[in-house]
């Protein structure tokens, strides 16, 4: 098959021009991927040549002291609670917000912003309004509710950690306010004319419309959620009740010089994020409508 | 014409977008100042220290602020004014991931040549990461009791090898601050003082004001240099001699944890956990005391340049004597080891022969750093206190100072007891129970691979 010049010169230039980009994906994705399977199965402190045990990282973070299963749990419960609460609320804004025209922008704006602060800035901020006599405690005292001592108090330090994602992820007010542009106006309209009242709107037209959008969200929030570290680090990494998976892993690697023992762990959890995902992803067959479906 | 010209410009712009793409492939962690003059191929283990014509680079790896990095790199340049041929390049990791990233230069071929190190260089000996120095010290002459004390000779010791020359003789504590003893009308701490006359002096210098405490006597934290001091006082220890076993749920040590955290939640003469997080993130004993909120605190002397900014009167005095029948102050001192993969360990450590020596710890007085480990240059740090500060009473109670037992696995055993001990810390759990707990964990990690 001959090819003409100007077709081969189109298929070299693809070549070339992916070549950075392939070079960058097997540096520093694939190989290292590759790398931390095998060293998975290796006992290596990084400083003397790596040893071969086999399954025995798996078989002990499995069936050993049951460690893995604590922080799983915690992150578990972290990820599974902050991500269906923060998509319900940024829907419930989002669709408020779609309402007025003129305060629009601004909210928009002051949603968007706490996600910009850095991390560790966040963090001494959260520290400080869920102090034991802080903001937080003092506007529930008004209510009569005796707060928590929230990080200081085992129970609850994973509840404050929810309280901080709720506040710093914005972003997902912007994504659905500019999913509802999308939708018709005249579905509205001729639902309305129907007697369909606000409530129904919301559950029969929004919701569905929306549905890629919120499922972009779950599957994304599930997965960016559950790899929590900095903010986590810095207030938890002591504390075995709030201990989660990441910097149970830094740990492991670099403090306690287990390189093999965390290298299973981080393939067991990618093992976990997969299956949550997929699990999503089976369940959304159910409730997601995509346009030009039948 | 054109054809070809169409296609070079396309040739030049993905060249260039290549060029940009792996630049970014190309930066290794520990590349800066990398050993590697002129190539001294093969033997580089020569029979002379230092090489006379051939020019080395050595590379120093330490950690802290601007004037522990400008102190390392005086006293690196003190030796390259002796000994022209050799460059040491001072690079600064930050504390939270020096392991870390010390770890990634060795396992990825760049080590260093000289490593500062503290209580983390027992699992660095323990693998081979950094050399047993006796041969050299024995080979060299250095008469090592002549130059240090013994705390701080036996704190690098794994095996009974030493591994590091002592650098930095920092060690932990007692600060009182002056005013607020003179305003209480007591006599301020002595060595030999006990734990009831801390104790006293410290429910007298703890003042209310409308039900809330403006003024602690003192003010204890979960780090283990400070309640060691008790626990030690008491006679107890975390690991046993051999370090084959945890001794944490023995009544010494129990005596000692629980008088310590008994001083926060009994009698209430320290802050709790939960006054801490209400102070704000991050406020320990050395950010209140600075603050004139605390009237002792148990730290180290990097904290001294802080105090004298804030004008404070204050005094050093040894940890109180215990039931045992002394106080206990834990070396905090750091060290320089030498790394087993470095090209030139014959020149290394003849710079650290250099760094310890005192000449070459001059720098780390005159910048005022730390405490110098090398004895000739203690009183000479002395004089460098502020203006009524005197060392007297240290003096005299060098013999409490001790390292705790520190095993290879010393990171993942004080993890796990500072899990272990947050919940007593918090104060919602028994000593007995922590301890119990403690020790069945440490048991544990002691047992394992």
């Amino acid at each position: 098959m001959l090819l003409n010049t100007s077709k081969r010169r189109e298929i070299i230039a693809f070549y070339l021009f992916l070549t950075p980009w392939l070079i960058g994906f097997l540096v520093f994705y694939a190989i290292p991927l590759l790398a931390s399977l095998g060293l998975s199965f290796t006992s290596w402190d990084m400083l003397q040549p790596a040893k071969w045990v086999g399954f025995k990282n798996y078989h002990d973070l499995l069936f050993g002291a049951g460690e893995f299963w604590r922080v799983l749990g915690n992150t578990a419960y972290y990820g599974l609670i902050l991500v269906p609460l923060h998509i319900i609320m940024s829907l419930i804004f989002a669709v408020l917000l779609n309402q007025s025209v003129v305060l629009r922008r601004w909210f928009r704006t002051a949603f968007y912003l706490p996600g910009t602060i850095p991390i560790v800035a966040v963090v001494m901020l959260w520290s400080w309004m869920l102090a034991p006599s802080g903001i937080l405690n003092e506007m529930l005292s008004w209510v009569g509710i005796h707060g928590p001592a929230w990080f200081v108090d085992a129970a609850w330090i994973k509840n404050g950690l929810i309280l901080m994602g709720l506040w710093s992820m914005g972003g997902g007010v912007v994504l659905f306010l500019a999913a509802l542009q999308g939708v018709p106006r005249y579905l509205y309209e001729a639902t309305a004319i129907e007697g369909a009242g606000s409530i129904r709107q919301f559950f029969s037209i929004t919701i569905p419309m929306l549905s890629p959008i919120i499922l972009f969200n779950l599957v994304n929030g599930v997965i960016g959620s559950l790899q929590i570290f900095t903010q986590e680090y810095i207030i938890a990494k002591d504390n075995p009740s709030a201990l989660m998976m990441v910097p149970y892993l830094y740990n492991e690697a670099f403090s306690f010089y287990k390189m093999g023992y965390a290298s299973a762990i981080a393939w067991l959890f990618f093992i976990v994020i997969m299956l949550l995902t997929l699990l999503v992803l089976r369940w959304s067959k159910s409730w997601v409508y995509y346009e030009g479906m039948a | 014409m054109k054809g070809i010209l169409k296609s070079w410009s396309m040739g030049a712009a993905i060249l260039s977008v290549s060029m940009v793409g792996l630049a970014g492939c190309g930066q290794s962690s520990g590349g800066s100042g990398n050993n590697g003059g002129t190539n001294q191929s093969g033997a580089s283990n020569s029979s002379k220290p230092s090489t006379s014509t051939k020019k080395v680079n050595l590379v120093l790896t330490m950690w802290g602020g601007p004037t522990d990095t400008k102190t390392y790199q005086d006293r690196a340049n003190l030796y390259t004014k002796e000994h022209p041929n050799v460059k040491i390049t001072v690079k600064n990791i930050p504390n939270g991931h020096y392991d870390q990233e010390l770890e990634t230069m060795i396992a990825g071929g760049s080590s260093p040549d000289i490593v500062e190190v503290s209580q983390d260089f027992a699992p660095l000996a323990a693998k081979g990461a950094i050399m047993n120095l006796s041969p050299s010290i024995k080979s060299s002459g250095i008469s090592m009791n002549n130059l240090y004390s013994t705390g701080f000779i036996n704190s690098y010791q794994y095996q009974g090898k030493q591994y590091a020359m002592p650098d930095r003789g920092g060690y932990i504590l007692l600060f009182y601050n002056k005013t607020m003893f003179d305003k209480a009308g007591l006599s301020y701490p002595k060595a030999g003082w006990t734990w009831n006359e801390f104790l006293q002096d410290a429910q007298k210098l703890t003042i209310q004001k409308n039900g809330k405490t403006v003024q602690w006597g003192c003010a204890i934290d979960d780090w283990w240099p400070e309640y060691m001091a008790f626990t030690y006082g008491a006679g107890g220890w975390e690991l046993n001699q051999s370090m084959t076993k945890a001794t944490m749920a023995t009544p010494q040590f129990q005596k000692g944890l629980e008088f310590y955290n008994d001083l926060a939640y009994k009698y209430k003469v320290s802050p709790t956990t939960k006054d801490y997080a209400n102070l704000g993130k991050g406020t320990n004993r050395d950010s209140l005391f600075a603050q004139g909120k605390n009237a002792m605190s148990i730290s180290g002397f990097w904290d001294i340049p802080a105090f004298e900014k804030q004008n404070l009167k204050f005094g050093m005095a040894p940890l109180p004597v215990g039931p045992s029948g002394h106080g206990g102050m834990a070396v905090a001192g750091t060290g320089l080891a030498v790394a087993s993969k470095s090209k030139y360990p014959k020149i290394a450590f003849d710079v650290v022969k250099f760094m310890t020596s005192a000449k070459g710890e001059m720098p780390i007085v005159q910048n005022k750093e730390d405490l110098p480990a090398v004895k000739p240059d203690i009183p000479l740090w002395e004089k460098s206190l502020p203006q009524g500060v005197s060392y007297a009473q240290m003096a005299a109670a060098q013999s409490d100072l001790f390292s705790p037992r520190i095993s290879p696995k010393w990171n993942e055993i004080q993890s796990k007891i500072t899990q272990d001990f947050t919940a007593f810390f918090n104060g919602k759990e028994n000593v007995q129970k922590a301890t119990q707990q403690a020790d069945k964990d440490v048991n544990q990690i002691l047992a394992g691979q």
